[in-house]
């Protein structure tokens, strides 16, 4: 079937518009007028809701949601940007947002912020060609990706904001096909449409994400042991959990089974194509690795890599690294600095011989 | 124009001209105009292999222009080798046998010299693929193969009994000589073709100074070096110009041959360098 244009299809419309209401017109002239009347109101409110819209895309708020995007060179930009061959790149969320810095060495930081296991998975679908032959390809685990899938329940914290960020750097043609991004494909063209309250940052917006560019630790000790409470705090609530003392029951074994599969797939796509793929725990300060207890860890984490990694690739373990429990390459409890990234990423790139 | 033989038989001339420009900035009409002289330029001046693919959106035209051609007698069907593509967006309806009878119509012809699937599309290729088997076989394309593939789709087909293409098409160039790739084609009797032939000239070929040197040894142009390097060792480079001085460059390259030393200097130039990021074209890839 042929495509027919979108300017095509508007003129088409009004032109349609017009022929009605002139017939009509000729038929009672008093419907025709309020017809005409009803047509220019339309017209003036889609005018209307159309600048609003390019105005809400200039706030702060419109602008973090896609911040983190940019790194992403499509199918519309690759002719011309001409970097090829990428060493190394990283998927996760945002603790290997903060985690991965790459200095004198070819290499691409793939997290976007909030990014699920299963949105990684479509990032390196998506890109992968830009990496070289047997490239590295890290894959972050965090405390909870072992359950992430859970979050597919709660719209509250995967709402169509998260996942307009995936829709907006990855193919119209190929997300079509993903029905979590296909519902979101046009919020970074249209907000206002998907998300009305967001023209209240019209009249109070948010401040600009500059977290990435922070370089020292503004949290004194006490500050820090309430972020790590506050982080705890957090998941509980994202995940409905009462503690982190609970044993991995028969519900949870779904997320996690899902997760395992998942992983597993990651593993097994990046070996047939000739990466080397390598599952990472990034680190994180004392004040916030100390909230989780053993058993937690061993669970939700360490028996998840177990599981997942039946083709024995390397897994490496910063959480407690002594060498990275200073708070000073923080900016919290949790996320490196600048200078933390440097730190961290250059140690990650001896350990794995790299550099 | 000068011939290979593909493993059916089947007589595939040495150099193709490409034929998209859905990557071309301009007026639609100027650029069908832009391609209409251009084809009948290459006809006229001994280029017999045209590539097209349905993405490429101009199979219609392509069919109008070749009409043309053979009413003014430009040149005839049986002298053309023509190749066309099965996209992504066909490949997920999964119904080879409209697909080829789309593109007869649209280029206006009985058969199709060689029909290739622009992508293994993953989940859906492996089933196309063995539809092209019986499309191959009852006549309506001459040849089969696949484009952007790799040695691990090689041994899908393999795993799967099925046939192994006639041709398959990859990006190739100084720059990009996937060595174990075109060796497992040559023991699979797979002709290779090599699209993005010259690596779109970028800067860093254009400047390169093996290249450039070896432009001056021979008095041609590095365009010329390069086409020279794959007729030499048997890939069939696929250029893309609408420029008749361009056209008339990329052709004339019978007269020389490259010696096995300058061969090798150009092989070495290799740093697996893809311009087309393939699994943006083909997520999953």
């Amino acid at each position: 079937m042929r495509r027919i244009g979108k300017k095509k299809l508007v003129m088409a419309v009004l032109v349609l518009v017009l022929l009605i209401t002139t017939i009509v017109c000729f038929i009672d002239v008093v419907w025709g007028i309020i017809l005409f009347a009803l047509y220019a109101l339309c017209l003036c409110a889609l005018t209307v809701g159309l600048l609003l819209n390019k105005c809400v895309k200039k706030t702060n708020w419109y602008k973090n949601l896609f911040r983190h995007t940019e790194q992403f060179v499509s199918n519309a930009g690759y002719r011309d940007n001409l970097i090829r061959n990428y060493e190394i790149v990283n998927l996760g969320s945002n603790p290997a947002l903060f985690a991965f810095f790459y200095e004198n060495i070819n290499g691409q930081n793939w997290s976007t912020g909030s990014q699920g296991l299963d949105m990684d998975f479509e990032i390196l679908k998506y890109f992968h060609s830009y990496l070289k032959t047997g490239g590295t390809v890290l894959i972050p685990i965090m405390p909870f990706t072992s359950i992430s899938p859970y979050l597919k329940n709660k719209p509250a914290y995967w709402d169509k904001s998260y996942y307009a960020k995936f829709a907006k750097i990855l193919d119209l043609g190929y997300i079509d096909r993903i029905p979590e991004l296909n519902r979101s494909k046009y919020f970074s063209r249209f907000p206002l449409l998907y998300k009305p309250t967001s023209l209240l940052y019209l009249l109070h917006d948010i401040a600009p994400d500059t977290r990435y560019l922070i370089s020292e630790q503004p949290m004194m000790a006490m500050e820090l042991e309430q972020d790590a409470n506050r982080w705890i705090e957090g998941w509980l609530k994202e995940f409905d959990m009462k503690s982190l003392d609970i044993p991995l029951t028969e519900e949870w074994k779904k997320y996690y089974d899902e997760s395992v599969t998942l992983l597993r797939s990651m593993i097994s796509y990046c070996l047939e194509r000739n990466y080397q793929p390598v599952l990472i725990c990034p680190p994180m300060t004392d004040y916030l690795s100390k909230k989780f207890p053993q058993q937690y860890r061993q669970a939700y984490v360490l028996d998840f890599v177990r599981e997942s990694n039946t083709a024995n690739i390397p897994f490496l373990d910063y959480t407690n690294y002594a060498e990275f429990q200073d708070p000073a390459l923080y900016f919290n409890s949790f996320f490196l600095n600048l200078r933390g990234r440097k730190l961290f990423t250059r140690r990650l790139l001896k350990d794995l011989k790299i550099q | 124009m000068e011939y290979l033989q593909l493993s059916n038989g089947i007589s595939i001339p040495t150099q193709m001209m490409g034929t998209s420009i859905c990557d071309m900035k301009g007026k639609k009409a100027e650029l069908f105009a832009l391609l209409e002289r251009a084809l009948i330029y290459a006809a006229q001046t001994d280029t017999v292999g045209f590539d097209t693919a349905r993405d490429y959106a101009n199979e219609p035209l392509l069919g109008k222009i070749f009409s043309k051609m053979y009413r003014n007698k430009i040149m005839r069907r049986e002298n053309v080798f023509i190749t066309t593509k099965v996209g992504n967006g066909q490949q997920y309806l999964r119904n080879m046998k409209h697909e080829i009878d789309l593109s007869l119509k649209a280029l206006k012809t009985d058969y199709i010299d060689l029909w290739l699937l622009h992508w293994p599309l993953p989940d859906y290729w492996l089933d196309n693929w063995s539809q092209m088997q019986d499309i191959y076989k009852s006549g309506k394309v001459r040849a089969i193969g696949i484009a952007n593939c790799r040695e691990r789709h090689i041994e899908m087909l393999k795993q799967a009994h099925l046939p192994m293409p006639h041709v398959i098409q990859i990006e190739y160039h100084p720059f990009r000589t996937v060595p174990s790739f075109v060796a497992l084609c040559r023991k699979e009797k797979i002709q290779l073709e090599a699209y993005s032939a010259n690596c779109l000239m970028l800067p860093f070929v254009k400047g390169n100074p093996t290249l450039n040197e070896l432009a001056a040894k021979y008095h041609k142009t590095v365009t010329q070096i390069i086409m020279c390097w794959h007729v030499q060792q048997g890939v069939i480079p696929i250029f893309r110009s609408f420029n008749p001085a361009h056209i008339s460059e990329n052709v004339d390259i019978h007269k020389f041959t490259l010696t096995d030393e300058d061969m090798q200097r150009i092989f070495a130039l290799d740093r697996d360098y893809k311009f087309h990021p393939e699994s943006l074209n083909c997520p999953g890839y």
